[in-house]
């Protein structure tokens, strides 16, 4: 259908109209100083001093050799490798439990949500003290089963996997009521008609499901990325980048860089090394999962 | 098998609720135990859970440090929390409707641009922003901590998620009844897009409830200060106080539990409802 | 696909255009910021022109009740005295006190007055966001009264950025039930009778039963990052006979790898893989709740447990012991201390309130509230309690064995390569040459550009 002119230059005016108080915001308080951050990125920058040098392109050159800076970045993707398709999957799989309307969903579905409505600052203390080798409730559960004690805190090996945990536990739940919105509105008689096909749960799942909630999906997988990729507060507050940096991921790595040894310009660099990567994952992912739905 | 399997769905549904329910009910329950019982029970025994010896010395602590008031640390946050909720329900769901629902050159551009604001972290630019906001005189007001805050791209890429279920057909019979696009956004769009702002409005309000780094920086004025900063000053350089600390983050978190389960009603419920089948 | 690649594309191009849009308005904004700075001191200067108006000096410090609350008292003093001047302090939480303040300078919006903790004064002093007080002290500082390992720390470059509100030291703190208990000798209380490290280790083997959740010795706060972590931990290598720099301050090549330093590295990771005495993650109150025999504290530990835990009791329950030594009895000093900003636009109005607090007078009565050890000799010799038990021993530790952090703009990076250092020993269990050889390629790419 093609609309006629007049009806799509009011319509463009409106979208625009729309669009610029968010446009104008964002300019102001994400771009500009995103900019100003780029052109920090290109100095010799002291934060508590603000004459700074040009050196041009000496910090990035020397991030691309800093053994440190590489390894946070590995530590990173690490965590973000681990927590996309578990929690996703995780939170996709509640959902498929209790996505149908009833009392005893609802409770559940309550129940699940609760960690998310939990501050990220709380939360971390929280999981501070459980974890604890000796006296944490964790190992405490743990010892009842005859497992453990897992030294979530201590171990330069499991470390990432506490913070991943916890990262999980605080945002399964989002993504859950996501995804419970989205087979919510996948038509049922898709389901019927399959039915009398003879279909399978399983085939039922592949052929109708995920092509269905393949916008949901994106949306979870895109958000969950950078959420992961950026992953700073529980760094910082159960492990602070410990033991021995094992959690020391890429944005605590710039944090330190930037406000301990004050050394802005070359943490506001290694930000934009990390954003043109997240960038460019992003750009990938919404390739393979392009949709109906301009993005 | 169907048995084995249904047994199984909900072995896992409560143990996945146990997990997701245990760490804050030991928060809570902490928060009631005298500071030598806290770290005191090990086994797994009704202890571990429960106090022994019931106290509420840690609120009483709390809530008398006149050096801290913290009620007046919750009005602020208060204050801040509903202004940000307000006006971003508004913002937000403006643009979210425009890239969603309206036909405009250079909407996939200018949504990519959007979406990459998601991409920088924000304590790289917390400078510059600092710089500009000192630039405004906004230092130490509370418009430091509202006006950057109403629009956020997380929000805008959420609703789009959901404005993206309303069929043109519908805003297209709007307005061959001669309804205005903001007529249409407003009497069309946003009624049936409630659960859809309840999600975005609660987790905006999260997002400013617990807010920490910024409010530290721009706030100077203690009487001006936020809940989650005041939180932090529990954590000493010398001793952490611990029950103090559970005490105040039940303290932090419990209202907005009680919002949740108010609201879930109309959001956690009503969802499931949302899809508006084409 | 097409698609994605003109968007991507256009991306690009709006982002130059914002960034050219963005370096034409940098100007214009500089202009305005630097009007609205102007303008915001205007009105807080303007009040010290006309004669009788009130002058307010802002002070920011870190949060620690019985400090601050000892502030807020000699505040009121202080405008007692001084009618003309108001002093707003506004109290910031430890953990991200310096982000803000930094955060601050950064935009020339700092308080005229902030706490500076001793290790980072060089830097700040390097950068010039604190100015030099010698004039001051030479006027009315009582400069000669200050303990001269505490004045060295607070010079750079000849010239003094700070007033010392006191000094700190660190004792072997015990569990006497559990020596008792194990049938382990006490340590001596007499400053100059240290424990060695292997009477220390004797101790901690014998104490130590993992099993029973009980430890040996937590030698230094743990293995995590924070400056009290590093200050706790330097003393081993000064102990053995090593340094982290050279005495100018220059290089570390020669001095944090020399191998009196490694001996020191190589012990410190010995509690933790070889003898396992230490924990390698402490429990929470792990020392005040009978879990721990030994650890290193300072005096404000004192009165901190005496508030915490009032039935674990000094004398009875936990003594205290001269910090143990190896080849040199070393222990290590500074703490915080007050500065004044290079954004102060009343640095005479600032330097009297820092007097008032940092004095003769104000040191005696900060001694008084706080119990913390003082920087001052005349608060010292004139208070009885500090040459006895247990004050006494951190008192002659601190005239006597005294060893300055190295003074050093490069001491953030510093700070941060020691911790992961002594970390990666302690629970990473790494090899000590590599694990050294790291961090002094960290250190010293950050001294080059001092040089």
């Amino acid at each position: 259908m093609k609309m006629n002119s007049a009806f799509g230059k009011q319509e463009e005016r409106a979208a625009w109209l729309f669009v610029l108080p968010a446009a104008v915001s964002l300019a102001l308080f994400t771009f500009y100083p995103m900019l100003n951050a780029l052109t920090i990125s290109f100095k010799e920058y002291s934060l508590i001093n603000p004459e700074a040098v040009f050196v041009g392109l000496a910090n990035y050159s020397g991030l691309l050799s800093d053994p440190k800076f590489i390894n946070s970045l590995l530590h990173s993707f690490h965590f973000a490798l681990v927590v996309i398709p578990v929690q996703t999957a995780l939170a996709l799989g509640l959902a498929l439990l209790i996505y149908r309307s009833s009392w005893v969903t609802g409770l559940f579905r309550t129940v699940y949500f609760m960690p998310v409505v939990i501050a990220i600052g709380v939360a971390s203390t929280l999981f501070k003290l459980i974890y604890n080798q000796d006296y944490g409730l964790l190992n405490s559960l743990l010892g009842f089963f005859g497992a453990g004690p897992v030294s979530f805190l201590s171990d330069p090996n499991l470390a990432l996997y506490g913070i991943m945990l916890l990262g999980i536990w605080k945002s399964a739940g989002f993504f859950m009521i996501i995804f419970v919105a989205g087979l919510n509105g996948i038509p049922n008689d898709l389901y019927e008609a399959a039915e009398v096909d003879g279909a399978t749960r399983v085939q039922k799942f592949v052929k109708i499901t995920l092509p269905l909630l393949r916008r949901t999906l994106t949306f979870v997988i895109i958000i969950t990325t950078m959420d992961a990729l950026k992953i700073f507060v529980p760094v910082a507050l159960v492990t602070g980048g410990g033991p021995a940096d094992s959690t020391t991921t890429a944005v605590y790595y710039i944090y330190k860089i930037a406000f301990q040894q004050m050394e802005m310009g070359y943490g506001t660099a290694a930000a934009f090394i990390l954003f043109v990567i997240v960038m460019c994952i992003s750009i990938v992912q919404l390739r393979l999962l392009r949709t109906d739905v301009e993005y | 098998m169907e048995r084995i399997g249904h047994l199984l769905k909900w072995i896992v549904m409560i143990a996945v609720a146990l997990i997701s329910l245990l760490p804050i009910f030991w928060m809570v329950m902490g928060a009631f135990r005298p500071r030598q019982e806290l770290f005191q029970y090990v086994s797994l025994e009704w202890h571990l859970f429960i106090p022994v010896e019931w106290t509420l010395q840690n609120f009483i602590d709390l809530f008398s440090d006149s050096s801290k008031p913290l009620g007046r640390f919750i009005n602020n946050t208060l204050l801040v929390a509903v202004s940000v909720t307000l006006l971003s329900l508004l913002f937000n769901s403006m643009a979210a409707f425009a890239f969603s629902k309206l036909r405009f050159r250079g909407r996939g551009i200018v949504f990519a641009v959007f979406l990459s604001a998601l991409v920088i972290p924000g304590e790289v630019t917390m400078v510059p922003t600092y710089l500009l906001v000192h630039a405004f005189g906004w230092i130490d007001s509370f418009r430091a901590l509202i006006i950057p805050a109403a629009v956020s791209v997380f929000s805008i890429f959420l609703l789009v998620q959901f404005f993206a279920d309303v069929p043109r057909e519908l805003l297209e019979a709007g307005k061959i009844d001669g309804a205005s696009w903001p007529g249409i956004y407003a009497k069309i769009v946003l009624p049936s897009m409630v659960p859809a702002l309840i999600t975005m409005g609660l987790i905006t309000f999260l997002g400013q409830w617990d807010a920490y780094l910024w409010p530290l920086i721009v706030i100077n004025d203690e009487s001006k200060q936020m809940l989650q900063v005041a939180i932090a000053t529990f954590t000493n350089l010398q001793a952490t106080e611990w029950g103090k600390i559970l005490a105040a983050d039940t303290v932090a978190s419990v209202p907005i539990l009680i919002l949740f389960l108010f609201l879930q009603k109309y959001y956690v419920q009503s969802i499931v409802n949302s899809g508006i089948k084409g | 696909m097409l698609r994605l690649r003109k968007m991507m594309i256009v991306l690009l191009i709006a982002c130059f255009g914002i960034a050219l849009l963005s370096a034409c308005s940098t100007k214009g904004s500089g202009g305005e910021n630097a009007g609205a700075g102007g303008a915001s001191h205007g009105t807080s200067v303007e009040p010290n022109k006309g004669d009788g108006k009130k002058v307010e000096i802002r002070y920011w410090r870190h949060d620690f009740a019985p400090e601050v609350q000892t502030l807020w008292k000699m505040i009121q003093s202080f405008e007692a005295q001084n009618p003309n001047i108001k002093v707003k302090m506004e109290v910031i939480p430890y953990g991200d006190y310096e982000t803000k303040i930094r955060t601050a300078l950064a935009a020339g919006n700092a308080p005229d007055v902030i706490g500076l903790d001793g290790p980072t004064l060089a830097a700040y002093a390097h950068q010039g966001a604190v100015i030099p007080l010698d004039a001051y002290f030479e006027a009315d500082g009582n400069k000669e009264d200050i303990a001269a390992p505490v004045l060295a720390s607070l010079t750079y470059k000849d010239q003094i950025y700070a007033a010392p509100l006191n000094d700190a030291s660190i004792g072997m703190f015990y569990n006497k039930k559990l020596f008792e208990k194990n049938g382990i000798e006490l340590p001596s209380k007499d400053p100059n009778q240290a424990w060695t490290w292997e009477q220390v280790l004797q101790a901690a083997q014998k104490i130590n039963d993992p099993a029973n959740k009980v430890y040996g010795i937590d030698p230094g706060w743990g293995l995590g990052e924070g400056e009290g972590s590093t200050f706790v931990k330097l003393p081993f290598i000064w102990q053995a006979g090593g340094e982290i720099l050279s005495p100018d301050g220059t290089e570390v090549k020669g001095y944090l790898d020399s191998p009196e330093s490694k001996r020191a590295l190589s012990f410190f990771s010995s509690l933790y893989n070889e003898y396992k005495v230490a924990p390698k993650e402490i429990p929470p109150e792990a020392f005040e709740t009978g879990k721990l025999g030994i650890v290193v504290n300072g005096p404000w530990a004192i009165s901190g447990f005496a508030t915490s835990h009032p039935d674990f009791k000094l004398g009875e329950d936990w003594d205290i012991a001269p910090l143990w030594k190896d080849a040199k009895q070393v222990t290590p000093n500074g703490s915080w201390n007050m500065a004044i900003t290079k954004d102060s636009k009343q640095p005479d109005a600032a330097w009297k309130f820092v007097n008032w607090v940092t004095g003769v007078e104000g040191a005696k009565f900060w001694y008084q509230e706080t119990k913390n050890l003082p920087a001052r000799l005349s608060t010292a010799s004139a208070i009885p309690e500090l040459t006895e038990y247990p004050m006494n021993i951190f008192v002659e530790q601190s005239s006597k064995f005294a060893h300055p952090r190295p003074v050093t703009p490069a001491y953030p990076v510093i700070t941060t390569a020691v911790s992961k250092l002594f970390a990666d020993l302690g629970v990473a269990g790494r090899n000590v040459d590599e694990a050294v050889a790291e961090a002094v390629a960290a250190i010293d790419k950050a001294l080059e550009k001092y040089r």
